[in-house]
């Protein structure tokens, strides 16, 4: 008899088609997204557009500075585009309208007395010190509450930077080399977006299926007498309980099954999901979303109340569990939700035992806070729980 | 008139009775207010890019490193606004920076093999949101030290000139802000009318309706302003709670923010209607609009920014219409500039686009349930 509950529970879950977009298929599509957007927020492609208004004339300085400015808005292959593109501007105020328009990034200015100074100080700064009011300057001017035009503005100083390295050692000025190296810490394997995105909607995903599918259905049941009226059958209602669950498990394996399917074929993901702690960490999601449906399930009365409750739920926990992005570093005001959101623990912990990052948390409480929330849900459930209710009391 | 009042009426009672469409059109919209706006608004204003707040990194130095040398990293440090934490291993420092200890940001390790500095630095995989960022830091630090070392002041000076076109200062929050209530604008106008016209139409209240003296248009209308005037309540109730919550104090063009409203809750109703009509299965199109909905989202230049993006994916942020209803929202509250035939134009586009999409959505849903 159970087994024919949770077929047919199945069966109808599967013709529900909000069941197949939000368990099923939305995890492949935010998998996508999250995905194209962080493996490719490289700035590879990136033009800024600049104006140089040169006041200074001819001189040594200002023809290095355009010898620089030469260098970084061509390119090799004429099909590629260079990291600055120098907009013709007739003067200042032309330059200030592009800019405030948005056409473009930044304002590159060389003031008229640039070269005179450029001058003394090459010539002179050996002999006597020369104060900063009289050292070449550049104005460099950009919108800090634009991306482009703040990046923009922060790579040319950098080069600029650089300018003055290179023209130190042209002044026989000994500057120590150095060399820049990086190395990533807590992460015990090359980084890959296409893995750590997999645990995150993983996740999402059973929690979909807990909070949207098994909690909402629960209260359905309730509200439409559905509970009662298996009381007046041979069935046991705790059988129509333990249907519902595995009816909810079987929804999640499948959307585990089709996530990784896709991101096999086509992010090449490794199979470090099926490491023997990740499965463990699969597990222990699997079983705190299905609380979190029976606590649902127990305290809404209407399945529209659900629906409410459970994306109040949802929602924070998801954005503010790790899911999509690190959420360690975040304000102290949200912080706090951060260390209480179990999520956070089961994000960290799968993608530590993937071998992707170690997680900034204790080890035991990886197990512990999830374990925990599963134990109090479950017990504030059994508590509040009632079998009738509904419409027909 | 009255007819359409009396629509109207009942379009809000039951809107308000509704509790899971409440939650969509209200508390949906400021849940992702306060969490985007916490997490990342902070307080910082404009004057951040300057890089004035001091960030706390590790760094380890190797035996040969003099004392010399250690002065030269504290100044070079102060220079660049950077406070170091000294520690004395490479575990140390490894584990500074991934349990963030002090408040450590990153970290530094400096040798010195003969005459050529060796320098690598540490970030923690956990903030690889921040990486680009503090490469930067660690690349500017590096070029300030050896300048230090050498004993080298500049020879050309960069002057920073920070450029505000906007009546009043912006905020980071404030800009984040007003494109979280671009994208509660587009998301209620896209499922606007899925909800009310697909579902009375799957439950037969249009077909019952036809046989009234009620036009069609007059539903049509009831139901626009039922739209209408619950999203307008959401944007005041959100405007109020980024006021009280993050003190962002929006510096609102009325005229044009009445318009860019009106212009993207139309265009977005129109787009939500073609979803209808395209699969006619309300469910159908409600999960259509909601893909699309979460493409514009995160590809409409308001979470992530586009320009860091290939050219490709540049395009398609380009093409979605939450783009230009985030610019032209950030403009009508004071946060950003455009120019104004920008602004006009893109208006008179949604407009368009809505003025044939509406009606006819209207027209051929009325005329199916007639057959």
């Amino acid at each position: 008899m159970r087994n024919q509950l949770f077929k047919s529970l199945l069966i109808s879950g599967l013709r529900e088609k909000e069941t197949i977009f939000w368990i099923l298929l939305f995890p492949l599509i935010l998998f996508t997204i999250m995905v194209l957007i962080f493996s490719n927020m490289t700035g590879e492609d990136l033009n800024f557009k600049m104006a140089v208004i040169d006041h200074s004339g001819d001189g040594m300085g200002s023809t290095i500075i355009h010898q620089v400015f030469e260098d970084i808005s061509t390119t090799e292959n004429p099909e590629d585009d260079p990291l600055y593109s120098i907009i013709d501007v007739k003067n200042k105020d032309q330059a200030l309208v592009l800019l405030k328009e948005q056409h473009i990034d930044v304002i590159v200015e060389i003031p008229e007395n640039f070269n005179q100074n450029f001058n003394k100080v090459v010539f002179f700064s050996k002999i006597s010190s020369i104060s900063t009011d009289n050292k070449p300057t550049i104005i460099v001017e950009s919108v800090p509450m634009r991306n482009l035009s703040k990046l923009a503005s922060d790579v040319m100083k950098q080069i600029l930077a650089e300018v003055n390295l290179e023209a130190a050692k042209r002044m026989n000025i000994s500057i120590p080399d150095a060399t820049i190296s990086t190395e990533m810490v807590g992460q015990t394997q090359d980084f890959n977006y296409a893995d750590y995105f997999l645990a995150g909607i993983l996740i999402m995903g059973f929690f979909s299926t807990g909070f949207l599918n098994m909690g909402i259905n629960m209260t359905y049941f309730r509200r439409k007498g559905i509970f009662k009226r298996f009381a007046c059958t041979p069935i046991k209602k705790s059988k129509l309980i333990s249907a519902t669950i595995l009816s909810n498990l079987v929804f999640m394996v499948m959307s585990f099954v089709i996530l990784l399917i896709y991101a096999k074929l086509f992010y090449h993901v490794t199979w470090a999901i099926f490491y023997p702690e990740s499965i463990l960490f699969i597990l222990i999601s699997a079983i705190l979303s299905l609380s979190f449906g029976i606590f649902l399930g127990s305290v809404s009365k209407t399945p529209n109340g659900a629906s409410g409750l459970a994306n109040i739920l949802f929602f924070p926990m998801q954005f503010l569990g790790g899911l999509y992005f690190p959420v360690f570093d975040l304000s102290p005001a949200v912080r706090w939700f951060v260390y209480i959101n179990p999520i956070t623990y089961l994000a960290a912990g799968m993608r530590q035992s993937m071998g992707l990052m170690d997680a900034p948390l204790p080890y035991y409480t990886l197990f512990l806070i999830p374990i925990l929330w599963t134990a109090v849900l479950l017990l504030i459930s059994v508590k509040i729980f009632k079998w009738d209710g509904g419409e027909i009391a | 008139m009255k007819l359409m009042l009396g629509i109207l009426k009942a379009f809000l009672k039951s809107r308000i009775r509704d509790k899971g469409a409440l939650f969509w059109t209200l508390a949906f919209p400021i849940m992702f207010l306060v969490i985007f706006g916490l997490a990342f608004g902070g307080d910082s204003s404009s004057s951040v890019s300057t890089g004035a707040e001091e960030i706390r990194y590790a760094i380890y130095l190797s035996g040969e490193i003099d004392e010399e040398t250690e002065s030269n990293i504290i100044k070079a440090s102060e220079t660049m606004g950077l406070k170091p934490l000294l520690v004395y291993s490479l575990s140390d420092l490894g584990e500074s920076v991934e349990k963030g200890y002090d408040g450590v940001e990153f970290g530094i390790s400096l040798m010195d093999k003969e005459g050529l500095y060796e320098v690598k630095a540490y970030f923690n995989a956990g903030a690889m949101n921040k990486m680009q960022f503090y490469q930067s830091v660690v690349n500017n630090f590096v070029t300030e030290f050896r300048k230090t070392t050498a004993g080298f002041e500049n020879i050309i000076t960069v002057e920073t000139v920070e450029r505000e076109f906007t009546e009043q200062p912006v905020t980071n929050t404030g800009y984040i802000l007003s494109g979280v209530i671009a994208v509660s604008i587009s998301l209620s106008g896209i499922m606007a009318l899925i909800i009310s016209f697909g579902y009375y139409r799957k439950q037969d209240i249009i077909k019952r309706l036809i046989v009234t003296p009620m036009k069609g248009s007059q539903f049509l209308a009831a139901d626009i302003i039922n739209n209408l005037l619950v999203s307008i309540i959401t944007i005041i109730i959100i405007m109020l709670f980024a006021r009280l919550l993050f003190q962002v104090s929006f510096n609102i063009n009325f005229l044009y923010f009445a318009i860019t409203y009106f212009s993207s809750m139309f265009l977005m109703m129109g787009l939500g209607g073609l979803f209808l009509l395209l699969f006619r299965e309300p469910n159908a199109a409600m999960n259509a609009a909601n893909i699309f909905s979460t493409i514009m989202m995160f590809f409409a230049g308001v979470y992530f920014p586009l320009e860091l993006m290939p050219k490709w994916l540049q395009r398609l942020g380009y093409i979605l219409p939450m783009t230009y209803v985030a610019e032209n929202i950030r403009f009508s509250l004071g946060q950003d500039y455009m120019q104004l035939s920008r602004f006009w134009t893109t208006n008179a586009v949604f407009i368009l686009i809505a003025a044939v999409a509406i009606p006819l959505m209207g027209k051929t849903i009325f005329k199916l349930e007639q057959i």
